[in-house]
């Protein structure tokens, strides 16, 4: 009897400090998703895609995302390049988590419902897939989330996380450098299938306190391969504000108002 | 790589075939054949310790070392046999010395010589733009430069370390030989020389029979480098591609790149319109199998947006700017809630089929002006999530796209003509400020087969220019150097119409011929003149020249046997450049060889030119084996 109960205690000492870890990633990632979490929200976007060479071409959209009942509906509306000012892009979230999204193209006057865009398609031919454009980092129910060290990164404190997706989608690995102050991520690293090769890189330019939060004003994301670059500044945002539910319909796609 | 580990043992074991039959004996294989190996050794060793990789050129180095350097030592030795068998009489060490001190002697100007031609040959290679052939011209000098050096220095050394016991003539003879040796040579000398004093109308007549048809075949050779033809029609490689090129689009790939500058300039319906009739245009060439241009995907999206609804008539930018974060995020009563006036005119007829085009009517799409249209096209665009990378430069207002153009075959002819097709409609069609390129891997291949005989050429002339001017600083005299032109001109019209005859291509490997046969052939006629001004040409021609014959010519004959057949071993070679290049080689080197033993003699003969006539009649003294015969037989 004794001799099992030692076992028992050798186990538990041999896996504690490694479940404690494990936790800890876990929680970190949680925080994460905590502090970046509204009901609703605002944004005026600036991207710009940036070429090898150093050319720049602006794109600028605006965003709102309401979520009513746990479903998250999201509208976005083109703002420039002109060739597609007042495209508008409505997603809503239905029951069994799957999204409906339609568009509408002024040229044609119409709104037309399309099938769900694959998520790692490009987002206006940015180096963000659409998936990026929700999140850059998985939630905890998603993926498997390691703390593997900490780093001192760009004069701020981060914990490394690595983040191991319970179904392998678009990455089969990302490394987060999570800002112990702020809970906000400071870099991504995004990995191939293989777990090894990298594919691309977000960097935190720069993060503010806005609004009663703290967000990350300007983010760039490089795609290795082909060294072309996008960088996504937020000019405006409000977060967890009264907003008509009203932009979030077809109507409102088709005719810009809400009746 | 794999065709060098074949190739050289067997060149190597026809070059031992033909100094065995030459001098039937094993010093005479054997000795030659030490030079070859320590020279074509330290070539390949340069080659490693400077991490010169085997490409299609360098690799071919070692092998034509074996074959060119073979020239040298068998000079050395021919000579040294020659003048053995003049003694009936066992020589002594000293005189065996004396003999290799004056064999080599007198030879050590023509192989000086001919290795700087040949080298120059091969140094000619310089002015090419490839590196790799620049890499192959210079190995192939040194290596040369090498061989000549172990003909001159080693080879000596080992005859007299062989021979050091004194040297039986009677023993290196058979008794046919030595019948022969009574006899003044070996009949077909005997014919040559005949041929050289007497046949000069009909040498003339050939050969100017030979010039007019070289002149009317050269026009026939085909140039260009078709990568296929490189190897065997059996080949799997081959097989493969011709089945790939017969059920599929092809694999020979040209890009066209059209640049209008402006943003979203490609997406213009006129330019797209263009774009559309250019892939219908080009895939009617019958070598043309499929044009992939950005146009299916928006004749696609168009019908897919249009072929449910009907397009209507509405104004299109009626919301000027909008802004959400200009109100309250509509909960105040910050919107004007007026109703538009919709206009719900039918476009003029809708047959949904019609839409799987390029939008260029905007009346058809409810629209007033080719910039809505433009609009419309940047819309479909950013609504496909797909990636067009391939084709266009910008997600969504491009100002550049790309075409491919896959091939189904691209012979340089064929690549040629669809370059021209696609230059005739862009130049066409395109306004100032737009700009187009050609490229693509058969772009380069053209560009590249086009700039390699180009540079053959220059290598052509220089090699040519270099051999004159070195036999002219040799002989002391221009007329030498023309002279000595003549073999090279042999050589190069038995290239050039037997490219023509066996429908050899001047591609890339075949183009490196040329300088080389210029550089290898011209060695005959410096041997040649070289004989000729050691002899007393006050005396009998018919004799001297019987005598040149006996000596040089011989040696002339080996060397040239044995060039011929270690080219001959290339035949075995699985890639057919390699094979044609052999077949060429030892055709000029035939003509190389027999116009320096018929043509060369005549001309000197009808010409007798100063810097050999003179030269003789002011020695007073012959410095010849002869005397020094007269020196030793006391």
């Amino acid at each position: 009897m004794k001799r099992i109960k030692q076992l028992f205690i050798i186990i538990a000492l041999i896996t504690l400090p490694a479940m404690a870890f494990a936790n800890t990633g876990t929680e970190i990632m949680q925080r994460v998703q905590d502090v970046q979490k509204a009901d609703s929200s605002a944004m005026d976007i600036r991207l710009g895609l940036i070429e090898s060479n150093g050319e720049v071409r602006e794109r600028r959209i605006q965003t709102l995302t309401l979520t009513e009942n746990g479903l998250t509906n999201t509208i976005t509306v083109f703002l420039s390049p002109a060739s597609v000012k007042n495209t508008r892009f409505l997603t809503r979230q239905r029951n069994d988590g799957t999204d409906d999204q339609w568009i509408y193209l002024p040229a044609l006057g119409r709104v037309k419902r399309i099938a769900a865009s694959e998520g790692s398609g490009s987002f206006m031919g940015s180096d963000f897939s659409y998936s990026d454009m929700a999140s850059t980092t998985y939630d905890t129910d998603e993926a498997n989330h390691t703390l593997i060290r900490e780093e001192t990164i760009n004069n701020r404190n981060a914990y490394v996380i690595e983040s191991i997706p319970f179904t392998t989608s678009d990455y089969g690995k990302t490394v987060i450098w999570v800002d112990k102050e702020t809970y906000l991520p400071l870099k991504v690293e995004f990995y191939e299938k293989d777990e090894t090769t990298l594919l691309k890189r977000l960097i935190t330019d720069d993060i503010a306190f806005t609004d009663g939060r703290w967000i990350t004003k300007s983010i760039t994301m490089t795609t290795i391969a082909t060294n072309h670059s996008t960088r996504i500044e937020i000019l405006q945002a409000k977060y967890n504000i009264p907003m008509n539910s009203g932009y979030f319909t077809t109507s409102f796609l088709e005719t810009g108002r809400v009746l | 790589m794999q065709d060098m580990a074949i190739l050289a043992p067997i060149v190597g074991l026809l070059i031992i075939l033909v100094l065995f039959f030459s001098f039937r004996r094993f010093g005479g294989v054997l000795l030659p054949l030490i030079g070859l190996v320590i020279s074509a050794s330290i070539t390949v060793g340069i080659m490693a310790i400077l991490n010169i990789t085997f490409t299609m050129a360098t690799m071919l180095v070692p092998v034509l070392l074996l074959i060119v350097g073979s020239a040298y030592a068998i000079h050395v030795m021919s000579h040294f046999y020659a003048e053995v068998a003049l003694f009936n009489r066992t020589l002594d060490p000293g005189e065996t010395q004396v003999i290799i001190h004056e064999v080599v002697h007198r030879n050590r100007l023509p192989i000086i010589m001919a290795g700087a031609t040949t080298a120059a040959g091969f140094i000619a290679q310089f002015t090419s733009p490839l590196g790799p052939f620049r890499t192959f011209g210079l190995l192939s000098a040194i290596g040369v430069i090498l061989s000549q050096l172990s003909a001159l220095y080693l080879l000596p050394a080992l005859l007299r370390v062989t021979y050091r016991n004194g040297i039986d003539p009677n023993k290196l003879r058979t008794s046919r030989e030595q019948k022969r040796a009574r006899k003044g040579g070996h009949p077909a000398f005997a014919l040559l020389t005949r041929i050289s004093l007497k046949g000069r109308i009909p040498l003339i007549v050939i050969s100017v029979i030979f010039i007019i048809a070289t002149v009317a075949l050269v026009p026939t050779i085909k140039t260009g480098t078709n990568m296929l033809d490189f190897f065997k029609p059996s080949s799997a490689l081959v097989k493969d591609t011709n089945r790939f090129n017969s059920t599929m689009n092809g694999s020979g790939i040209l890009t066209v790149m059209i640049d209008g500058k402006d943003p979203s300039a490609v997406l213009t319906p006129q330019f797209l319109a263009a774009l559309d009739e250019f892939s219908a245009t080009m895939e009617k060439l019958p070598a043309v199998g499929k044009v992939q241009t950005v146009t299916p995907y928006i004749k696609r999206m168009n019908l897919i947006m249009n072929k449910d609804t009907e397009p209507y008539s509405k104004a299109t930018q009626t919301e000027a700017s909008f802004d959400f974060f200009g109100g309250s995020f509509g909960l105040d009563a910050d919107f004007d809630v007026e109703e538009d006036v919709i206009e719900t005119n039918s476009a003029v007829t809708w047959d949904p089929q019609t839409y799987h085009e390029i939008p260029t009517d905007p009346a058809k799409y409810g629209l007033e002006t080719d910039q809505d249209l433009q609009n419309m096209i940047s819309q479909y665009l950013l609504l496909y999530s797909g990636n067009l990378n391939n084709f266009i430069n910008d997600s969504l207002e491009p100002n550049a796209t790309l075409i491919t153009i896959q091939l189904q075959q691209s012979d340089t002819q064929i690549l040629r003509d669809t370059t021209a097709a696609i230059n005739t409609y862009w130049t066409d069609y395109l306004d100032n400020g737009w700009e187009y390129a050609i490229g693509g891997g058969e772009a380069i291949a053209l560009a590249l087969s086009d700039l390699v005989t180009k540079s053959q050429i220059y290598s052509l002339v220089g090699a040519l220019l270099i051999v004159w001017v070195l036999v002219s600083i040799i002989f002391r005299s221009p007329a030498a150097g023309f002279l000595g032109l003549i073999p090279v001109v042999f050589a190069l019209m038995g290239i050039f119409s037997f490219m023509a005859l066996l429908k050899i291509h001047l591609d890339i490997i075949t183009s490196l011929l040329a300088a080389l046969a210029i550089g290898i052939g011209v060695d005959y006629a410096i041997h040649f003149l070289a004989a000729f001004q050691r002899q007393d040409t006050s005396k009998d021609q018919k004799q001297v020249l019987a005598r040149v014959m006996n000596t040089t010519g011989r040696a002339i004959v080996i060397n040239a046997a044995s060039v011929i057949i270690g080219f001959s071993g290339l035949i075995f070679s699985r890639f057919m450049p390699i094979k044609q290049m052999g077949i060429l080689f030892c055709v000029s080197m035939l003509f190389a060889g027999i116009s320096s033993l018929t043509v060369l003699p005549m001309v000197i003969h009808m010409w007798q030119p100063k810097f050999i006539y003179n030269h003789n009649a002011n020695k007073s003294e012959q410095k010849s084996i002869t005397s020094n015969k007269r020196r030793i037989t006391p």
